[in-house]
Parts: structure tokens; C-alpha cells; sequence
């Protein structure tokens, strides 16, 4: 069991300053829109995967004041475990730099510019316990799930948000699989680029030998790691989905990776490393690799029907909210302590017995913070068992 | 009055800065900082840091055995007779072969790359020194070459191939242990590191 207790921002999107103590159990955060709520969700799910959910450029967490004066932002929390009292402090700080230009001989000249220019860009320190930390030590120190609107591209939207999911949901309970992850993607760019060279005549075949053997070893991993993770999951969603569905209906969740997943993971790079080699020719004409974990998918059949193509908009919000229900499940089962669930305004788009579902489920976990528009669907359910906090213009009342 | 305010009329303390902001780790406060007490230098001193770096960039050159940034020809320690001829170790860089030296228990020679092999900024086994590693070991003199590059993908990556290339001559490759630091604690190693040592753990 634990919380967050007390979450600390400073010049974090339009919180200039804000001290906040949090109780378990469900709070909800209230307000009209454009206010913050979004941005304290951010912020907490920020300690927990080390990186913001929906910056496109992280310079974008620094408030505009704050980058134009040379400030940083900070995020800081508090995550108190019930059980022997045991505080953690996380920390991720943004500070900008402003460079101008001349900092790396041949790029282009950039203005100096203010804060927020195009010269403007942030280097993040993490701490945990006050100590330097990278973002794959920070990742599973804070377990968190978020629900969110745009949930439904996970059901139709492209591979690379399946893929997303996947890797948050099995880092948050391995340490090592990101570590893994991180090391396999650098491998990838150097393997891309190594074949490029070797297609324009710049390199020797001999040199892809030990991009090859590392690819096969970290993409093997990789693959029978998250084959392994699918399996536990698709008996959860499948679980979740009979709660939240039409009676009868059947969801399997069924793994799609790149490379055949074997009978163990020393079968599964057997087979990776043949396969590259039967491709070799072609991975040279394209100059990229053609197989490996960046290509692996997972679909959602409902009795056997493909769902990212066949799924209604509400059947797609539906099989959404089971994948979310389904990672808490996960995490609560594979971590020594349940994940903080987060719910971003997803409430107003469901119909009444879903909600009441989805909140039942949301009240077993230890602490869950929900933001809304309508505080009337989280009163009627929790009552006087819920904390309500107004959150107006970067300020909580 | 601080350097910022400085009215940008100053071309000369300008230039200054921006030569000193293209250094490593130099970023433009740093910069700024270290024109700002250059001007405060006596003259004397001033005139010494550029003489030092004029003679630096004139006089230093690679050594012809361990390509090793030297002002003598073969370096001091490939001139030196009491070295071990037998065995090379191989490095990224200069500071490499310091570090090593520093712990007065390696009596070999040396053999510095000059950077790792890594595509993704252009660097294959020409781009570093290695065509110039493989004659030294070619008369038979040298048992073992010994690789020391960093524990990083691309010095792994260096590693594999020299190991590669002498795969089935005389020579003896080895490669420096990973593990747990010297008064390091079990616990507060990560799971990688504490993975590796494993792996390389020795009978006592």
C-alpha cells in the first residue's frame, strides 16, 4: 500500500507554486476547463514514467514565465507506504537552457531568444531519496495508471501506442525491461544507420556482426518479455471486459510480435537470428531493420472479430477502458505496492452503469485521483467518502 | 556592471566568449565567466594561456607505435626499455592510458583508438585508429592484447571487433572485468552491473 502525500510544483505548466497534501482514497479534482486539473495529472504520472504523457517537446512543462526568466520547474512527491511509513521523496526538475547557437559548431544559428524560443530546451535531473537518478532507476518507483480521452487510439490508432502501453505497463513492474528496452532502440539506430552506410558502400558487411548479435539478444528479451506480459494481461482484460461489456461476449488478447516468440527465450533468439539473416538482403536495399520488437503489435478480438478495425466508437472506449482497468490489475498483482490510479476526465463520456462500474473498480484501489468538469457522477457514488479539491487557475482550493 | 549588460559594441570580448562556449562542458555562462576573468588576467598571464595553447597545437603529435599524443617520437613509454613488450592494452583515449598508468600495476604497452566504432556518427574501424594496431602484432612479439575500452554499447562494439579480427592468430585477447567498484555495496548496485559481475565471478 501507498500514496502520494504530498505532490510539490513549481513553475509546472500554470502552477507557479504549489504545495499540496493528498489523503488515500479517491480525491477528486474539480474545475472548469483550462484551469490545471490535466497538468496535476501530468505531473504525478510524470514521477511515475519519468517523462510527460502529452508534451510534444518537454520544454512545454516549463511555465512561459518561468523559461523566460531562466527559472526551472520542479515536480516533486512524496509517496508515503502504509505499511511501515517508509517515505520516498521522487523528484524531476526541467531546467532550460538557452542556446545560443554557437553552443555546437554547424548547426545553424538560432537567436538567443527568451524563454520558449527556438533555441530554448530543457535538461531534466531526477532524484529519488535526493539522489541523481537516471529515468530508468526512477520507473517503478512510483506505480501509476492513467485513464485518459485519447485511450481509444490504443484500440484504433496505430502499433506504436499498443507498443507504449505495453512498455510503460511491463517497466513499471520490471526495472530491467526498461533498461533492455533503452539499450535495444540504441542498438536499432546504430544498426539503421550502419546498414545505410553499408548500402552506399561505406562500411564493411563484417562490421553488422555485433549490432546483429546485440539486436538479437536485447530483441529476444524483449519479445518473450512482453509475450509473457500479454499472457497475464489477456486473462485480466478478459475479465474486466465480461464487467463491462454485453453479456456473452468473449475478448481475447492475442500477441503480434515481429519475430515468433518460441518456446523460450533461447528458442525465441534461435529463431530471431534466422530470420534476420534470411532478410539480410532486403534490410540492405531498404537501409532499416526489417524485424524486431519495434514492429510488434497486439490485436484485440472480441469472439474473434478484429477490433482495431471492426470496433464501434463506444465499443473502442469500452475495450480502452478494460486495457487501463486491466494494467491496474497487472500492477497491482506485480508490484509489492498498488498502483495510483488516475482518471483524466474520462467519466462525463461514459453512460451511468459504466461509470458506476468503473468507479467500484477504482474504489478498491488505495488512492486514485479523478479530474472533472461535473463534480455530480463522483458525489453520487462516493459521498462524503471522497476528498474534493477546486483546482482554479494554477491554484487548488 | 555584469558581462550580460555589456553593450554587444565589444566584438573582440564577443569572439571571446563564443571560442570559449565551443569548448566541451563550457556552456555560455561558463563562458562568459572564464572571458570576464581573462580580462582581468595581468598581461603577462594572458599572454601565457595563448601562448600554451599556440604550442600545444604546434608540438603535439601522435606517437608512430601507440598513437598516443606525445611531443617526443615514439612516446616515453613506447621508448621506454623496461615496458613489457609483450602485451598491448587497448584504449578509447589519452585519459584512458592516464588512468591506467595512475595505477602503476600495468607495465605493458599501449594502443590509443582515438574514439569507439559507432555508425551513428559516422565512425567505422578506419575512422579510429585501428589499421594502425593490427601491424604491431603481426612480428609475433606481442601474447596479448588486452582491451580496456569502456563498458558502453559502442566500445563493446570496438571490442568485438578487434577480438573478431584476431580470432585464430597467436595473440591472447582479454578484456578488463566488469563488476562491482572497489568499495562499492551489493545493494546499492544495479541489477546490470550486479548481473555482469555475476557472470565474471572468480573461484577464490
Amino acid at each position: 500500500m501507498a500514496y502520494l502525500s504530498r505532490l510539490t510544483l513549481t513553475n509546472f505548466r500554470n502552477f507557479v507554486a504549489l504545495e499540496l497534501e493528498l489523503p488515500p482514497g479517491v480525491v477528486a479534482l474539480y474545475g472548469a476547463n483550462a484551469q490545471g486539473k490535466t497538468s496535476l495529472l501530468e505531473a504525478v504520472y510524470l514521477l511515475a514514467i519519468a517523462r510527460s504523457f502529452r508534451a510534444e517537446n518537454e520544454r512545454e512543462v516549463v511555465n512561459f514565465r518561468a523559461a523566460r526568466e531562466g527559472q526551472p520547474a520542479l515536480v516533486g512527491g512524496i509517496l508515503r507506504k502504509e505499511k511501515d511509513g517508509e517515505q520516498v521523496a521522487v523528484y524531476v526538475g526541467y531546467q532550460g537552457v538557452n542556446n545560443p547557437g554557437v553552443n555546437r559548431p554547424g548547426t545553424p544559428e538560432q537567436p538567443a531568444g527568451p524563454g520558449g524560443g527556438p533555441g530554448y530546451s530543457v535538461r531534466k535531473q531526477i532524484r529519488v531519496n535526493r539522489v541523481r537518478r537516471t529515468a530508468a532507476q526512477l520507473v517503478g518507483t512510483v506505480g501509476a495508471v492513467l485513464f485518459s480521452a485519447d485511450d481509444i487510439e490504443l484500440v484504433q490508432g496505430a502499433p506504436a501506442g499498443r507498443r507504449r502501453y505495453l512498455d510503460i505497463l511491463i517497466s513499471q513492474g520490471n526495472p530491467l525491461y526498461l533498461r533492455a528496452l533503452q539499450r535495444y532502440q540504441r542498438v536499432l539506430r546504430q544498426r539503421n544507420r550502419l546498414l545505410r552506410l553499408l548500402r552506399e558502400g561505406r562500411a564493411e558487411a563484417g562490421e553488422l556482426e555485433f549490432w546483429d548479435a546485440e539486436l538479437v539478444r536485447e530483441g529476444a528479451g524483449l519479445t518473450w518479455q512482453r509475450g509473457e506480459a500479454i499472457t497475464l494481461l489477456a486473462g485480466l482484460c478478459a475479465e474486466h471486459h465480461r464487467n463491462l461489456s454485453r453479456p456473452g461476449e468473449t475478448l481475447r488478447l492475442e500477441h503480434r510480435p515481429s519475430v515468433p516468440a518460441g518456446a523460450s527465450r533461447e528458442a525465441t533468439e534461435a529463431g530471431f537470428r534466422e530470420a534476420l539473416t534470411a532478410r539480410r538482403r532486403r534490410e540492405l536495399a531498404a537501409g532499416s531493420t526489417a524485424l524486431g520488437p519495434h514492429r510488434d503489435d497486439f490485436k484485440l478480438l472480441v469472439d474473434g472479430v478484429d477490433m482495431g478495425v471492426y470496433a464501434s466508437r463506444g465499443e473502442a472506449r469500452t475495450l480502452a477502458l478494460t486495457l487501463r482497468l486491466a494494467e491496474a490489475a497487472y500492477l497491482a498483482q506485480l508490484r509489492a505496492d498498488e498502483p495510483i490510479v488516475l482518471l483524466d476526465d474520462v467519466l462525463s463520456e461514459m453512460d451511468a452503469a459504466r461509470r458506476r462500474r468503473v468507479l467500484e473498480q477504482i474504489a478498491g484501489y488505495h488512492q486514485s485521483l479523478i479530474t472533472t468538469t461535473d463534480l455530480a457522477p463522483v458525489q453520487d457514488f462516493f459521498g462524503s467518502n471522497a476528498t474534493y479539491l477546486h483546482i482554479d487557475g494554477g491554484a487548488v482550493r | 556592471m555584469t558581462l550580460e549588460h555589456l553593450p554587444s559594441a565589444a566584438p573582440s570580448l564577443a569572439r571571446l566568449i563564443q571560442e570559449l562556449n565551443k569548448l566541451p562542458g563550457i556552456g555560455p555562462k561558463s563562458a562568459q565567466r572564464l572571458a570576464y576573468y581573462i580580462i582581468r588576467l595581468p598581461d603577462g598571464e594572458a599572454q601565457d594561456l595563448a601562448d600554451a595553447i599556440n604550442a600545444v597545437k604546434q608540438s603535439i603529435i601522435f606517437c608512430r607505435e601507440c598513437q598516443n599524443l606525445t611531443d617526443a617520437n615514439p612516446c616515453s613509454v613506447c621508448a621506454n626499455a623496461q615496458r613489457n613488450r609483450e602485451q598491448i592494452c587497448v584504449v578509447e583515449d589519452p585519459l584512458d592510458v592516464l588512468a591506467l598508468e595512475r595505477t602503476h600495476c600495468y607495465r605493458g604497452l599501449y594502443h590509443v583508438l582515438h574514439g569507439v566504432i559507432s555508425p551513428l556518427n559516422g565512425i567505422g574501424p578506419d575512422q579510429i585508429k585501428l589499421k594502425e594496431l593490427f601491424p604491431r602484432l603481426s612480428d609475433g612479439a606481442v601474447k596479448e592484447v588486452v582491451i580496456a575500452t569502456n563498458p558502453t554499447l559502442e566500445g563493446e562494439a570496438t571490442a568485438m571487433y578487434i577480438s573478431r579480427h584476431l580470432a585464430g592468430s597467436n595473440v591472447k585477447v582479454t578484456h578488463l572485468a566488469r563488476g562491482l567498484p572497489v568499495g562499492g555495496s551489493l545493494e546499492y548496485s544495479d541489477e546490470l552491473t550486479l548481473s555482469r559481475a555475476f557472470q565474471g565471478r572468480q573461484e577464490v
